[in-house]
C-alpha cells in the first residue's frame, strides 16, 4: 500500500514538474513581453488606408493592428540555382517520362517548367521575384515569432534580419512559404526595433498582398509537457522506483521495453504529426491507405497529396495548426470530391505487411478524426504491432532479454516503427525469428519443439515478406546438430522444407506471382524492371553486366561493403538516426556498439555459442550484407556503375542480434579462463546479484539517447 | 485456461500440423489449377499531342463503317474502349455493331473486311452509356489475337435520331490504322485496349506456409514412433 501511494505521489509530482518545465523552458521568454501579437501591412505608409487590418477588411477588431510603424518595399527579379535534391527530382521525373514514352512507342522531348532556366554550364536555375521590405517597428519589441502571409500559387520563402538600436542582432533567418497555407512562421527570439525582410516568390506579388505579424504569445504545449513527463518518469523508474520494481524489471524486462518504447514512439508520432520524414513514407502510405478500404477506394484530395508526398510541412506549432486545418479542408469530400478507384478484394501477399497501418487509417475514418490524427493512428498501429512482436522476442530470449530489448529500443528501430513503413515488420519479425533460432543454438541438447519451429519460420517469413533477401538468415538452421531432431528423417525433412522455403522466397524476387492491375505488362516486363527513383536502372542490363564481369563486380562489392563499414566506424558517419529528421552524432555509433557488447557479454545465458557456430554466424552476416548490396546494385544502381547506390545503414539492423550473439556467455564454459574472461565472469556474477543494475544501465542509456534525439531533432526543430 | 490450450496444442500437434501441411499443399496445387482472371486496361490513344485537337467522326448512315486495324502483340484481346458521341441524343434502342476480323499478312487496304476471316460480331446498346463515355466493348473469341481488323457501325432499330459518332484525333499509333468508309483516314480512333491475365491470389501464401507446416511437422513426435522407441528401449534393457 505504501509503495502504491509513493508511486501515485511520484506520478502527480512528475505531471506538475513537467508542466512547470514546459512553462519555464519554452514560454519563459514571453512572460513580461508586454504584448501578444501585432500585425503590419507591407504597403508603404503613404499608400495605407486608415484602420486596415490583416485580412484587408476595415473597422474590424483592430486591437492587434500595429500603428506608428514605417514600411518601405521594392521588387526585383533574380535567378537562383536549384538545390541538388530539386535538380535530381526533375532529372528522375524526366527519365521516367522518357521510359514511359519509349514503352508507348512515342518520341520523347524533354520539357522544363516555364520558370526553370538551364544555365550555360547545364545548371538548372529558377527565375524568382524578390520583394525587399524594411519594417521599422517604431519601438523595441521582444519578437518570438515572425509570420508572413502572402497569397502564393507556387512555393516561396522569406529571409529576415533583425536590428536593435541600429545593430544587427539576428541575420540570415529563412522560412519557406507553402502556397497551400499561404503563410510562413519563423522563430526569432530577440529584441528588435527594425526588420529587414526579403520575400522570394515565383508569383507576381505586390506589397498589398503581403501581411506581417510579430508575436510573443504564451502557448502551453501539451506534447512538450509530455516529453518532460517521460524524462522525469524515466529518471524515477531508473533511480527511485524501489526494490519491488527492480525485481520485476529483472524478471520481466519485456514490460519495461513495452512501456518505454510506447512512450518514445508516442512522442515521435505526436511530435511529427503529418510531416512525412521517414524513409519513403509516402510510398508506404499509398499502399496502407488503399489496403484500409475494401474493393472500392475513396481517395480524398488530402490522401492524394499524402501519397504524392505533396502535403505541406510544418516547422513549428503555429504552422502545424495551419497545415492541419488545410488537410482537414481538402480531406472533406464535400469540399473536393474524392477519387473513386477499385482494387482486387484479395491483396497481394507482399501488401499484407501494411495491415497494422491500414487498421489505423480505417479507425481514423470510422472515428471521423482529423486527417493528421488519422495518419498518427496509422503510425500508432505500426508501433503497437512492433511492440507486440518485440515484446515476445524479449520474453522468449533465454537469458539475453536485455540484448533483445536494447535492439528493440534502438532509436532507428523505434523511429521506423513510428513511421509509415513496412520495415517495422522486417525488423520485428526477423528479431523474433532469430531469437527463437538462437534459443535452439544455445540449447544443442534439447529437441526442437514443433511450436518453436513453426513460430520461428513464420516470423522469418513475415519479416521477409517485403524484403525476401533476409530469409537467408534462417539458413543457420541447416547447421543445427542431428540431436536436435527426432531422427534422421525428421532432420532431412526439416532442412529440405527450410531450403524449399528459402528457394521460393528468393525465386519470387525474380519471378513474382502475377498481380491484378493495368500496369501488369509494365511491372512484369523484366526489360523495364529497376527502381524508378534512380536514373539508368535496368535489372536485366545490370545482371548481364555482373555475369560478364564477375571479378570486376566482386571488387565493386567488397570495396562498397568495406567503405560502408569504415564510414560508420572510423570516418565519422552517424548511424543512429530519426530518418530525414537527422542523426544523433557519430560518437553515438560507438556508444550503441559498446552498450550492445556490454549487454551481450553480461547476459545471463547458461552457455555460449560454439566456435564453429560463431564463425558460421559471421559468415551468414557477411553473406546477407553482400546480398543486400547486390540487390541494390541490380535494382537501384545505373548499369555498370562503379559504386553501389541506395544501401543504407539501417539495412544491417536485422544482423545486430546474430553479431552480438557471438559475445554472449563469453568465457562461461571454459574451464581454463583467460584473465579477461575471468574478469567478465566475475563482473557478470556481481551484476546479476545487484538490483537490476544491468537492466537499468541498458534501459537508461537507450532512453537517454532516444530522449536526447527527440529533444534535438523533433522538439527543437519543429515544435518550438 | 491458457495452459490448457497450450497443453492441447502440444498434445495434438501430430494431428493438426500434418493436416495443415496437406491443406497448404492442396492450396498450392489448387491455386495453379484455378487461377483468377483479371482485365488489364491499356491507354493507347486518349490524349492529344500539342497542336492536335479531338474531333468526332459521325456515321453517315447505318451502312457506314469505321474500321480499325491493329496488332495484339501475341496476347488475346478481351475488348476495346472507344469514345462515343451520342450527338446529344438518348439513342435508346440504337446499337453499336462491332465485328472483329482476323487479317493475314497481306495488306488489303480499305477492302480488308472482304478478305479477312470474321471472328465474331457483337453489339452494344448505345442507350446504356452516357454521351462522351468510353464504354467497354467486350470480345469473347479466344482467337482474337495477332493482326485484327475491327469495324464499327450502328443499327438504328427504327430510331430517326441523328447518327452517333466516335472520338478521334490525329495521333500516330504504332501498328494501327483507322479507316473511314473504306478509305484510310489521317485520324486515329481514341481508344483503350483491354487484355487479361491470370493471377494466383493464394499461391505465394500456400507454398510458403506449406514449407513452414512441413518443417514444423518434421519436429513432431508421432505417438506410434515414440511407442516404438520405448519398446526398443525396454528390449535393450
Amino acid at each position: 500500500m505504501k509503495t502504491k501511494i509513493r508511486h501515485l505521489i511520484a506520478a502527480l509530482l512528475i505531471l506538475v514538474f513537467a508542466a512547470v518545465l514546459e512553462i519555464l523552458v519554452f514560454n519563459g521568454d514571453t512572460i513580461g513581453s508586454g504584448y501578444s501579437y501585432l500585425r503590419y501591412n507591407a504597403v508603404g505608409d503613404d499608400e495605407q488606408s486608415d484602420g486596415e487590418t490583416l485580412d484587408g477588411s476595415t473597422n474590424a477588431d483592430d486591437s492587434h493592428q500595429a500603428t506608428g510603424y514605417h514600411v518601405t518595399s521594392e521588387i526585383s527579379d533574380k535567378l537562383t540555382a536549384l538545390s541538388a535534391d530539386e535538380a535530381n527530382e526533375i532529372e528522375v521525373r524526366m527519365d521516367n517520362e522518357r521510359i514511359l514514352a519509349e514503352y508507348r512507342g512515342e518520341t520523347y522531348t524533354p520539357e522544363y517548367d516555364e520558370d526553370i532556366v538551364v544555365g550555360e554550364d547545364g545548371t538548372l536555375m529558377r527565375r524568382v521575384r524578390q520583394m525587399h521590405i524594411v519594417l521599422e517597428l517604431g519601438q523595441d519589441y521582444y519578437i518570438k515569432k515572425l509570420r508572413l502571409d502572402a497569397d502564393l500559387t507556387k512555393n516561396g520563402g522569406f529571409q529576415a534580419d533583425a536590428y536593435h538600436n541600429g545593430e544587427l542582432v539576428q541575420d540570415g533567418m529563412y522560412c519557406s512559404i507553402d502556397p497551400k497555407i499561404d503563410a510562413g512562421i519563423m522563430n526569432v527570439g530577440c529584441h528588435a526595433d527594425k526588420l529587414d525582410i526579403t520575400l522570394l516568390t515565383e508569383d507576381e506579388l505586390s506589397p498589398e498582398d503581403v501581411r506581417i505579424e510579430i508575436s510573443a504569445k504564451f502557448q502551453f504545449n501539451f506534447w512538450r509537457a509530455a516529453f518532460f513527463a517521460v524524462c522525469l518518469f524515466t529518471v524515477y523508474i531508473l533511480f527511485f522506483a524501489g526494490k519491488d520494481v527492480y525485481a520485476f524489471m529483472k524478471k520481466k524486462p519485456e514490460w519495461f521495453f513495452a512501456i518505454f518504447t510506447l512512450m518514445l514512439g508516442g512522442l515521435i508520432i505526436e511530435g511529427l504529426g503529418s510531416n512525412m520524414v521517414g524513409y519513403d513514407e509516402y510510398v508506404h502510405a499509398k499502399s496502407a491507405y488503399k489496403l484500409s478500404f475494401g474493393s472500392t477506394i475513396e481517395t480524398t484530395e488530402a490522401a492524394m497529396q499524402m501519397v504524392g508526398n505533396n502535403l505541406p510541412y510544418f516547422n513549428n506549432p503555429e504552422e502545424r495548426e495551419l497545415v492541419e486545418a488545410y488537410e482537414d479542408k481538402v480531406n472533406d469530400p464535400d469540399y473536393i470530391a474524392p477519387d473513386i478507384g477499385h482494387q482486387s478484394r484479395l491483396p497481394r501477399t507482399e501488401t499484407r505487411v501494411y495491415y497494422p497501418m491500414a487498421a489505423g487509417f480505417y479507425l481514423g475514418r470510422v472515428l471521423h478524426t482529423g486527417f493528421a490524427d488519422m495518419m498518427e493512428l496509422a503510425r500508432l498501429g505500426n508501433l503497437l504491432c512492433y511492440i507486440f512482436i518485440v515484446f515476445w522476442a524479449v520474453k522468449k530470449a533465454k537469458g539475453y532479454q536485455m540484448v533483445v530489448a536494447a535492439i528493440g529500443m534502438f532509436p532507428n528501430n523505434v523511429f521506423i516503427a513510428s513511421s509509415l513503413s513496412y520495415d517495422m515488420l522486417v525488423n520485428a519479425g526477423l528479431l523474433l525469428g532469430y531469437v527463437l533460432l538462437l534459443n535452439e543454438i544455445l540449447t544443442p541438447d534439447e529437441k526442437i519443439k514443433p511450436s518453436n519451429a513453426f513460430f520461428m519460420l513464420f516470423s522469418f517469413m513475415a519479416g521477409c515478406l517485403s524484403k525476401p533477401v533476409y530469409i537467408v538468415m534462417s539458413l543457420m538452421l541447416l547447421f543445427l546438430p542431428k540431436k536436435k531432431f527426432q531422427n534422421r528423417v525428421s532432420e532431412i525433412v526439416f532442412k529440405a522444407a527450410l531450403l524449399f522455403l528459402n528457394g521460393l522466397m528468393i525465386y519470387n524476387i525474380f519471378f513474382p506471382t502475377p498481380v491484378a492491375g493495368g500496369d501488369y505488362a509494365l511491372v512484369s516486363n523484366s526489360a523495364y524492371a529497376g527502381d524508378k527513383r534512380s536514373i539508368g536502372t535496368s535489372t536485366v542490363g545490370q545482371l548481364q553486366f555482373v555475369m560478364s564481369n564477375p571479378l570486376q563486380y566482386a571488387v565493386i562489392l567488397l570495396r562498397s561493403m568495406f567503405d560502408m563499414l569504415m564510414d560508420y566506424t572510423v570516418k565519422g558517419n552517424p548511424f543512429v538516426s530519426y530518418g530525414y529528421m537527422g542523426t544523433a552524432g557519430y560518437l553515438t555509433n560507438w556508444l550503441m556498439l559498446a552498450l550492445g557488447v556490454f549487454a551481450a557479454l553480461f547476459a545471463n545465458v547458461k552457455t555460449s555459442i560454439r566456435k564453429g557456430m560463431g564463425a558460421l554466424t559471421h559468415l551468414m552476416n557477411f553473406g546477407v550484407v553482400a546480398i543486400v548490396f547486390s540487390s541494390m546494385y541490380i535494382s537501384y544502381t545505373a548499369v555498370g556503375s562503379s559504386n553501389i547506390l541506395g544501401v543504407q545503414g539501417r539495412y544491417v539492423i536485422p544482423l545486430f542480434l546474430p553479431f552480438l550473439s557471438c559475445f554472449m556467455g563469453w568465457g562461461i564454459i571454459r574451464a581454463q579462463k583467460t584473465k579477461a574472461e575471468e574478469r567478465v565472469v566475475k563482473l557478470r556474477n556481481r551484476l546479476l546479484a545487484l538490483p537490476a543494475v544491468y537492466e537499468r544501465i541498458i534501459f537508461g542509456v537507450m532512453m537517454a539517447v532516444s530522449l536526447w534525439m527527440t529533444l534535438k531533432l523533433i522538439i527543437l526543430t519543429i515544435n518550438v | 485456461m491458457l495452459n490448457k490450450i497450450k497443453h492441447f496444442m502440444t498434445k495434438y500437434a501430430y494431428i493438426y500440423l500434418p493436416i495443415g501441411t496437406l491443406l497448404c499443399l492442396a492450396g498450392f496445387i489448387g491455386s495453379y489449377l484455378f487461377p483468377n482472371t483479371v482485365l488489364d486496361t491499356y491507354k493507347v490513344n486518349v490524349g492529344e499531342n500539342e497542336g492536335d485537337t479531338e474531333y468526332v467522326q459521325y456515321f453517315t448512315g447505318t451502312e457506314d463503317e469505321i474500321g480499325y486495324m491493329m496488332e495484339t502483340d501475341g496476347r488475346v484481346m478481351k475488348g476495346i474502349q472507344i469514345g462515343i458521341d451520342k450527338n446529344g441524343q438518348a439513342l435508346e434502342g440504337t446499337s453499336l455493331i462491332y465485328r472483329i476480323y482476323k487479317v493475314g499478312d497481306s495488306d488489303f487496304g480499305g477492302d480488308v473486311a472482304s478478305h479477312a476471316e470474321l471472328l465474331e460480331e457483337e453489339s452494344f446498346d448505345l442507350g446504356s452509356c452516357m454521351d462522351g463515355q468510353y464504354p467497354y466493348l467486350p470480345f469473347i473469341n479466344e482467337a482474337d489475337t495477332g493482326k485484327l481488323y475491327i469495324t464499327f457501325s450502328y443499327q438504328a432499330n427504327g430510331n430517326t435520331q441523328p447518327a452517333p459518332g466516335i472520338f478521334m484525333n490525329h495521333s500516330d499509333i504504332e501498328n494501327a490504322a483507322t479507316y473511314v468508309s473504306g478509305a484510310r483516314s489521317d485520324g486515329s480512333i481514341k481508344c483503350y485496349y483491354i487484355y487479361s491475365h491470370e493471377t494466383y491470389p493464394f499461391l505465394y501464401d500456400s507454398r510458403v506456409m506449406f514449407c513452414i507446416f512441413l518443417a514444423a511437422s518434421a519436429c513432431v513426435v508421432f505417438p506410434a514412433y515414440s511407442r516404438k522407441k520405448e519398446v526398443g528401449k525396454s528390449n535393450e534393457n
